[in-house]
């Protein structure tokens, strides 16, 4: 069983983790940021820390990565205190921050070679490394460009390039998708499975819950600060019970009063682009109620999909509320 | 230890490389400078140049008052042909009359008692005006000047002396020589601010971050930065002295103390620059807070107005501030002082730059205690 709902730390006995974190708090002035974060990732693994935004996800990263001091409870990789050996197991880590860190001024080569210089990469080595990753992030055609030039999608994968240098063990991406295209969305997820696959262990933070479900073998999923369910994918969805998704398009320029629709039907709903989701936590059985009331606002029905649950259905299983804050989109208000 | 240096020569080596790349740079850094030398430099140097002569002599009055300590002044101006064509007239009041029906360009009435005064009445800001000024305050008499557009309307009192019973270096110089140290002494410190921007800019985006993961210590980054402000700031200095020297004849004087106090000013910008970071919460307005502060330290050190047009008082107020002092430093240096003689200005810098650097470390250090591991 290496499932748990809420704050437990359950793992796999078999495999030592490389990571465990244990009781991580952390305050800010007044706001209460982590209040007893536990998990821990095996070698070669990929891990998704699920959350919505200010949920704790970037804190846990950067105690994790050595920026920030916890106010209690410690994170050790691969055996290592990050408290107390923080340069040593900041040599372990690959990290990609949510943000774009790098130089616009430079080029994608001075940019890599820059940072490698710091990550204390030989200089025999260099070349041949960067070389490397730029080819791994689809860039060596424009290595000598300046990255002002760059689409937000070539900026991202940059970002993570910088992230591989000096090959670390261990790769933390903090939301690395966001802003970008699909193309280059698909492009980044791919690469992160490429690095899987030759092993490298991964945290990978995002509020888009099929990215996760797409890359990882467990995941924990952070709400206010603490763990409300964590382990395989499978086990945490069925966490939902017996929760469907109902998905209804709805066409450009059609207008959708989900007040009206929310006091006839207690359901949560998400207004998305091209489409409404409503979670029905009895199942199938409450579709046709979902689409009477669709029909009673007025929307034109031209299809539906009802879909197993995801994670992002556990998120508002379990916490009543949507991962991401849509607003109205798609012709809904 | 052998490990912080180098990643500290690699962060200066990065943040002096980030501003040349950019491409606001020579802009702002180079022509801007150099194009408010030369006009200031041009439009000024009728007034400050000292081979200026008029096309005619200007007509001057004197009122002869018996008892009047003026002689010495009123012989040592007949002997100016070239500026000036002085006449005799009966009492003060005539003399103003004509002025005001602009007979003559200027009067200049001499007042009993010691130390001597001399009044002069003219338009004001008139060539004529600053010409008298000038030549008396040469001749080193304390005078009252008094101009006036038909109406008498002032009476100051100009202490030509530093205090040391010298001429100091600002009335000594020509106008281009002033500007390009004044200006020099104003944008130094927005070279080192270029630096500054970039680290400010580093902490609003994940690049610091980014750095910190990297096991770059946040004492480490800022020296790194530090550095790279001096190195900037030096850099802008030896570009605009060559550029101004070739361009507009600019003499900077030996290179020893040149060098003494270009180093002393460029690390005291380095040290403000800090300051200014340290002081603004937010990296998004340190740009802004820094352009505005530099901007009034350039105007009370004397960088925009010559400071033989403000006020005594406005010049002994402000004279211990460090573009000031690199102003004084470099005007004497121009005029062929030794390093022995800019040991004040290179003072004042030193001090200013351990104070600043000392002030900027502290409250950077408290603001980010706590929030970093």
């Amino acid at each position: 069983m290496a499932m748990a709902r809420g704050g437990g730390n359950l793992e796999p006995a078999a495999t030592k983790p490389i990571i465990r974190v244990e009781g991580l708090r952390k305050q800010y002035g007044k706001t209460l940021a982590l209040a007893g974060v536990s998990f821990s990732v095996l070698p070669g693994e990929t891990f998704g820390l699920l959350g919505p935004n200010g949920a704790g996800k970037t804190t846990t990263l950067k105690i994790l990565c050595g920026l920030v001091r916890p106010d209690g409870g410690d994170v050790t990789v691969d055996g290592l205190s990050v408290t107390r050996n923080t340069q040593a197991v900041q040599r372990l880590l690959g990290v990609v921050p949510q943000g774009l860190a790098l130089y616009e001024d430079f080029t994608a080569r001075q940019n890599l070679v820059f940072f490698a210089k710091l990550r204390g990469i030989p200089r025999s080595e260099r070349a041949k490394q960067v070389d490397d990753i730029l080819r791994l992030i689809g860039l060596e055609e424009d290595a000598n460009r300046r990255v002002k030039g760059f689409s937000g999608g070539m900026k991202r994968r940059l970002n993570i390039g910088i992230g591989l240098l000096g090959n670390p063990k261990v790769l933390l991406l903090d939301e690395p998708t966001v802003g970008i295209d699909p193309q280059s969305r698909r492009y980044i997820l791919d690469s992160v499975r490429r690095l899987a696959d030759q092993g490298v262990t991964i945290i990978y933070t995002s509020h888009y819950m099929e990215e996760v479900e797409y890359l990882c073998e467990r995941v924990a999923i952070i709400d206010h600060g603490r763990v409300i369910a964590q382990g395989p994918i499978d086990e945490v969805r069925a966490l939902a019970g017996d929760s469907v998704v109902l998905r209804v398009p709805v066409a450009n320029g059609d207008v959708v009063d989900l007040d009206s629709l929310r006091s006839s039907i207690s359901v949560p709903i998400e207004a998305r682009t091209g489409e409404l989701r409503f979670v029905l936590p009895e199942g199938s059985a409450q579709v046709p109620t979902v689409l009477n009331a669709l029909v009673a606002v007025g929307l034109p029905l031209d299809g539906m999909r009802v879909e197993s649950p995801n994670l992002e259905t556990v998120f508002l299983a379990l916490t009543g509320k949507a991962l991401r804050d849509h607003g109205a989109n798609g012709g809904a208000s | 230890m052998q490990r912080s240096l180098r990643i500290t020569g690699i962060i200066c080596v990065n943040q002096v490389r980030r501003v040349l790349t950019d491409r606001g740079t020579p802009i702002w850094l180079l022509a801007l400078p150099l194009a408010l030398i030369g006009v200031l430099g041009m439009s000024l140097q009728p007034l400050m140049s000292s081979d200026f002569a008029p096309s005619k002599p200007f007509h001057v009055v004197v009122a002869e008052i018996p008892g009047g300590n003026h002689v010495a002044v009123i012989e040592a101006l007949r002997g100016m042909e070239r500026f000036l064509e002085v006449a005799s007239v009966a009492d003060p009041e005539s003399a103003r009359e004509l002025v005001r029906h602009r007979v003559a360009d200027a009067a200049l009435i001499s007042s009993p008692g010691k130390p001597a005064a001399v009044t002069i009445v003219a338009a004001p800001g008139s060539v004529v005006a600053e010409v008298l000024e000038s030549a008396i305050e040469r001749i080193l008499l304390e005078i009252t000047v008094q101009r006036t557009e038909g109406v008498e309307i002032a009476h100051t009192q100009v202490d030509v002396t530093d205090g040391a019973g010298e001429t100091p270096p600002w009335l000594r110089t020509d106008a281009f020589t002033y500007y390009a140290a004044g200006i020099t002494a104003m944008f130094v410190m927005f070279a080192a601010h270029a630096v500054t921007v970039t680290v400010a800019t580093d902490r609003a985006t994940d690049a610091y971050a980014r750095l910190r993961s990297l096991g770059v210590k946040p004492a480490v980054y800022m020296l790194g930065g530090s550095l790279a402000a001096v190195a900037v700031a030096i850099l802008f200095v030896c570009t605009v002295a060559l550029i101004s020297a070739l361009l507009f004849g600019v003499n900077w004087g030996a290179l020893g103390p040149w060098t003494v106090l270009t180093v002393l000013g460029a690390t005291a910008a380095a040290g403000l620059s800090l300051v200014v970071m340290a002081l603004v919460p937010n990296p998004e307005h340190v740009d802004s807070a820094g352009s505005a502060i530099y901007n009034v330290l350039a105007f009370l050190g004397g960088s925009m107005s010559p400071l033989l047009v403000l006020p005594e008082w406005f010049r002994r107020s402000f004279a211990w501030l460090p573009n000031r002092a690199l102003l004084d430093g470099y005007l004497k240096t121009s005029l062929g002082a030794a390093a022995s003689e800019v040991s004040a200005e290179a003072t004042t810098l030193l001090v200013a730059s351990v104070a600043l650097f000392a002030l900027g470390w502290t409250v950077w250090s408290v603001r980010g205690r706590g929030e970093e591991a």
